[in-house]
C-alpha cells in the first residue's frame, strides 16, 4: 500500500514539475483566441466577418481558416503597396499602438508562431547555443524589414515577405486550406512558388528544433518593428540598476540574443525574473496585477538557496575564472540542452528550465490576498472572452447559406448590371447567354493575379469575335469604384486601354452572390465556363494560364 | 548510475535523434522537389491530391518512427536524469562588466595595462568603422538597385525578385561575413584585454553612472513624454485610416484568401 501511495506521489510530483507555466498557458490562450474560427478548418473556408477589420498583435496569417483577425505584417505590406492611392495610416497606427502598449511582450506571450517554435525547441536534440555570431545574425531581420518596406513601395503591390518567405502563411494558410478535402481544387494553383515556400517551411521547422526561436531571432520583421519600442513599451521587463550586481545570470538564462535585460532582442518572457538573486528585474505595468518580482532565485531541486554574499563571492570568482581558455563561448558548438560543459562555474547556482521542475517562493505576502482576487477576476474574464469567441465564431457567424454549384450542374439563372460593355446590353444574364459558351471571371482590383490575367482573357475574347460570351465580374467588396481603377490602369501602367475592352464587366451583388454560388471560397480569381446549354464545364480556382483557358473553351464547345 | 553516464547516454541519443530529424526534413524537401521537377514540364496541374498523397506515403513509416523517437527522447531524460551544466557567457560580457568599473582615463603617463587596453580598443574601433562602412555601402547599393525602374520591367515577378536576390544578397552576405569576423575578433580581443582590465579595476566596485544627456534621455519624464507623443500619433493614424478607407481596404484583403501570400499561385 505504501509503495502504491509512493508511486502515485511520484506521478503527482512529476506532473507538478512538468506543468505548463503561466506564460505557456497565455500563449495557448492567445493562439486559440486569434484562431477561434475552428469550424473554418472543418469547412475549408476562411472567416469573412467584421473582426477582420482588426489586426491581431502576433504573426497569424489571415488566410488561415481559423484566423479571426488580420495579420499585421500582411496588412502592412498591402497597405504600402496601395500607398500611391491612400496613405497606409490605419495599419501603421495599429502597429504603433501595439508596440507602445505591449512591445515585444507580443512575441513572448501572444504570437502563435512563436509558440509553435518554442514547442518545437522542446524536442530533445542537441541545441545550438547563442553567441556573438547569433547576435550579429539577428540583425538580418532588420535587412528583411527594409526590403519588406521598400519592395511594395517601389515595386508596388507585391507582398514580398508574405509571398516568398513567411512560413506562417504556408503552414497556417496553405496547408490549413489544402488539408481540407473541400479544397481539392486548390491543388491546381500550386507550382514553383509553393514548392519554394514548402522547402523554406520545412527548413524553418527543422532549424527551430535545434535553435531557439530560429525564425523570430533571424527573420521576423514584426519582431524587428516591435523591438524599436523596447524602451517605451508599457508592458515588459525592466531592470533596476541600483540592485543589479552584474552577475550575468539573467543573460545566461535568456535564450535570445540579448545584451541586457529588456533590449530590442528581449521577448519579455520574464524567465530572467526568477533567476535574479537581487530581484533587480521586475515587470513594468500595473502593480495591481503583477508582483514586482514573485520568486527568489530558482535553484535546481534539492539545493538550498544561497545567501547574497555567497553569490557575490561567486561572481567575483567567476571574474577570475573567466580566464582565457579554449572553451570560448564565442564558438557555435553543438552542446546539450543548457550550455557548455565548463568546470569554472561550479560555484554558481545551477538553474533549470522553468518547466522542468522548480521551487518558487512567494515573498510578497501582504499583497497576496488582493493579487489572488485580481488574478481570479482576470482569469474569469479571459475565460468568458474565449468561450464567447468560440461560441460566436463557430455557431453564430454564418457564411453563404445558398446552393453551391459544381461542375456538371446547370447554372442557376441570374442577372447582373454591367458598368462596361462594347454593345448596347445593360445587363448580363445567364439565360440570354445560352447558345454560346460563357466565360465568367471573378476578380478584384486588389488582386494582382486577377489584374494580370484579364488582358489575355480580353485577347481570347477578341479572337473569338462574338462566338463566346465573356464577362469579368468584380466582387461585391469594392474599395474604389472599379471604373476609377480602370482609368488608373489606362493612365499609369501604359496598358492597352481597359476602357476599350470588348468583354463585359459587371459587379456582383450581395443578393445574387454569384461568386459563392459558383464555388468561390474566398480566393481570387475564379474562372467559370458554361457550355451552350448553361451547364458548368469548368470551375478553375486561381490564375488560369492562357493555354488552359483556350483548351477549356474548346472543350465546352464540344 | 552516475550523472556523467546518464549525460553521455542522453547526449548520444540526442545526437542520433537530431540527425534523424535533419534526415527526415531532407526527405520531405526531396519529395516536394521530386514532385515539382517530375511534373512541371507536363500539361496540367503539377500538384494534385493523389500525387501529393503518393509522394507522402513513403514517408509515413519514417514519420511514425520520428514521433516514437521523439517520445523516447523524453522518456530517456526521465529515466536517466542529470543536472544541466552551467552556461558560460563569453569573454566579451566579462570585459563589459569590468569596464563599467573602470575610471575615466587618468592624466599623465599611462600604465602598460592601460596602453594595451587602449590599443585594442583602437583596433576594434577601426574594424567596427570598416564594417559600418561596408554595411552602409551595401544599404546604398540596395536602395539604388531597388530604385531603378529598369530592373523591374514588371513582366515576371518571380524572375525579378530572383534577380534582386542575386544582385543584392551577395553584398548583404559579405556585410554579414565581415560583421561575423569583427565579432570573432572582438571576442579574441576581449580575451586579450581581460587580464589588463582586471589589473586596472582591482578593488573598484562602483560603476560609472550615466550623466548629462544620457541621464536625461533615460529619465522618467522624457520617457513619459515620448510615450504620450507616440500614443497620440498612433490614435491619430488609426482615426485617419478609418476615415480615408484604409480600414475597409485592409478588411477586403483579409476576408479573401491571399493566394499570393500563401504560395497558391
Amino acid at each position: 500500500m505504501a509503495k502504491v501511495k509512493n508511486f502515485f506521489r511520484k506521478i503527482g510530483k512529476w506532473f507538478s514539475a512538468h506543468r505548463p507555466t503561466k506564460r505557456r498557458l497565455i500563449q495557448l490562450y492567445a493562439a486559440l483566441l486569434t484562431n477561434a474560427n475552428v469550424k473554418g478548418f472543418a469547412t475549408g473556408k476562411i472567416y469573412q466577418g467584421a473582426t477582420k477589420n482588426l489586426c491581431v498583435p502576433g504573426l497569424n496569417c489571415y488566410s488561415c481558416p481559423g484566423a479571426i483577425g488580420a495579420c499585421p505584417l500582411g496588412s502592412l505590406q498591402n497597405a504600402l503597396a496601395a500607398s500611391s492611392t491612400r496613405a497606409p495610416a490605419y495599419v501603421f497606427g495599429i502597429i504603433v499602438l501595439f508596440g507602445l502598449l505591449l512591445g515585444r511582450t507580443i512575441c513572448g506571450f501572444l504570437c502563435p508562431f512563436g509558440l509553435i517554435q518554442e514547442l518545437l525547441y522542446k524536442i530533445k536534440t542537441p541545441k545550438v547555443k547563442k553567441s556573438v555570431f547569433t547576435r550579429v545574425l539577428s540583425y538580418f531581420k532588420y535587412v528583411l524589414l527594409v526590403l519588406l518596406i521598400a519592395i511594395p513601395l517601389i515595386y508596388a503591390s507585391v507582398p514580398a515577405f508574405c509571398k516568398f518567405i513567411c512560413p506562417a502563411g504556408t503552414l497556417e494558410g496553405a496547408i490549413g486550406l489544402l488539408s481540407n478535402p473541400n479544397n481539392a481544387d486548390f491543388f491546381a494553383m500550386l507550382g514553383g512558388l509553393f514548392t519554394w515556400k514548402f522547402v523554406l517551411l520545412v527548413a524553418f521547422i527543422v532549424a527551430s528544433v535545434f535553435i531557439f526561436r530560429f525564425f523570430c531571432r533571424f527573420f521576423c520583421p514584426l519582431g524587428a518593428i516591435y523591438g524599436f519600442f523596447c524602451k517605451i513599451a508599457l508592458l515588459g521587463v525592466k531592470l533596476d540598476k541600483s540592485k543589479c550586481i552584474d552577475c550575468g545570470l539573467c543573460l545566461k538564462t535568456c535564450k535570445m540574443d540579448v545584451k541586457r535585460v529588456g533590449d530590442h532582442e528581449c521577448i519579455q518572457c520574464g524567465e530572467c525574473l526568477s533567476v535574479c538573486p537581487t530581484k533587480a528585474i521586475s515587470w513594468k505595468g500595473s502593480s495591481l496585477f503583477v508582483h514586482a518580482s514573485s520568486a527568489e532565485a530558482v535553484f535546481a531541486p534539492a539545493e538550498e538557496p544561497r545567501p547574497l554574499g555567497a553569490l557575490l563571492a561567486a561572481s567575483a570568482t567567476e571574474d577570475r575564472t573567466d580566464a582565457p581558455d579554449s572553451e570560448c563561448a564565442a564558438t557555435l558548438d553543438v552542446s546539450e540542452t543548457v550550455g557548455a560543459t565548463s568546470g569554472e562555474c561550479v560555484q554558481e547556482p545551477v538553474f533549470v528550465d522553468a518547466e522542468e521542475g522548480r521551487e518558487t517562493v512567494e515573498t510578497d505576502a501582504p499583497r497576496r490576498g488582493r493579487a489572488f482576487w485580481l488574478r481570479l477576476c482576470a482569469i474569469c474574464c479571459a475565460g468568458i472572452v474565449l468561450l464567447a469567441a468560440l461560441v460566436y465564431y463557430n455557431f453564430f457567424s454564418s457564411g453563404w447559406g445558398g446552393v453551391v454549384l459544381k461542375e456538371g450542374e446547370r447554372c442557376t439563372p441570374f442577372t447582373l448590371e454591367l458598368y462596361q460593355t462594347a454593345n448596347e446590353n445593360t445587363v448580363f444574364s445567364i439565360e440570354a447567354s445560352k447558345g454560346k459558351v460563357t466565360v465568367i471571371n471573378f476578380w478584384e482590383t486588389t488582386c494582382d493575379p486577377c489584374v494580370e490575367e484579364l488582358p489575355y482573357f480580353e485577347k481570347v475574347n477578341r479572337e473569338y469575335n462574338g462566338e463566346i460570351v465573356m464577362v469579368a465580374v468584380h466582387s461585391t467588396h469594392v474599395t474604389e469604384p472599379v471604373q476609377k481603377f480602370i482609368d488608373k490602369e489606362d493612365r499609369e501602367k501604359n496598358k492597352e486601354s481597359w476602357s476599350e475592352y470588348t468583354m463585359m464587366m459587371a459587379v456582383d451583388r450581395e443578393d445574387v452572390n454569384a461568386y459563392e454560388m459558383l464555388g468561390g471560397k474566398g480566393a481570387y480569381p475564379i474562372t467559370v465556363i458554361l457550355d451552350q446549354e448553361g451547364v458548368i464545364t469548368c470551375i478553375r480556382q486561381g490564375k488560369m494560364p492562357e493555354t488552359e483557358l483556350r483548351a477549356e473553351i474548346i472543350k465546352a464547345m464540344g | 548510475m552516475s550523472e556523467k553516464r546518464n549525460k553521455r547516454i542522453c547526449f548520444a541519443y540526442d545526437v542520433f535523434f537530431g540527425a534523424f530529424t535533419v534526415v527526415f526534413g531532407a526527405l520531405l524537401i526531396a519529395q516536394a522537389l521530386k514532385l515539382f521537377f517530375q511534373f512541371s514540364a507536363t500539361e496540367g496541374a503539377i500538384f494534385t491530391r493523389e500525387r501529393v498523397a503518393d509522394a507522402l506515403s513513403p514517408l509515413a513509416v519514417p514519420g511514425v518512427l520520428w514521433i516514437v523517437a521523439a517520445i523516447a527522447a523524453f522518456v530517456l531524460r526521465e529515466l536517466f536524469p542529470f543536472k544541466p551544466s552551467a552556461v558560460r557567457l563569453g569573454n566579451g560580457y566579462a570585459l563589459y562588466r569590468l569596464k563599467k568599473r573602470m575610471t575615466e582615463r587618468p592624466q599623465g603617463e599611462l600604465s602598460d595595462a592601460r596602453r594595451a587596453v587602449l590599443r585594442e580598443e583602437r583596433i576594434l574601433t577601426v574594424i567596427r568603422l570598416f564594417c559600418l562602412a561596408v554595411c552602409a555601402a551595401t544599404a546604398v547599393y540596395m536602395i539604388v538597385y531597388l530604385s531603378m525602374p529598369s530592373h523591374f520591367p514588371k513582366t515576371d515577378v518571380v524572375g525579378e525578385v530572383r534577380d534582386l536576390v542575386f544582385h543584392v544578397f551577395p553584398w548583404i552576405a559579405l556585410s554579414f561575413a565581415l560583421c561575423l569576423g569583427a565579432a570573432a575578433y572582438s571576442e579574441y580581443s576581449a580575451k586579450k584585454q581581460l587580464p589588463f582590465v582586471r589589473q586596472l579595476t582591482a578593488g573598484v566596485a562602483a560603476e560609472r553612472s550615466p550623466s548629462g544627456v544620457f541621464a536625461a534621455l533615460q529619465g522618467a519624464r522624457f520617457r513619459l513624454a515620448v510615450r504620450i507623443a507616440i500614443g497620440v500619433l498612433g490614435v491619430t493614424l488609426v482615426i485617419v485610416g478609418i476615415c480615408n478607407g484604409d480600414m475597409r481596404a485592409m478588411l477586403i484583403k483579409a476576408i479573401n484568401i491571399c493566394t499570393e501570400c500563401i504560395g497558391l499561385g
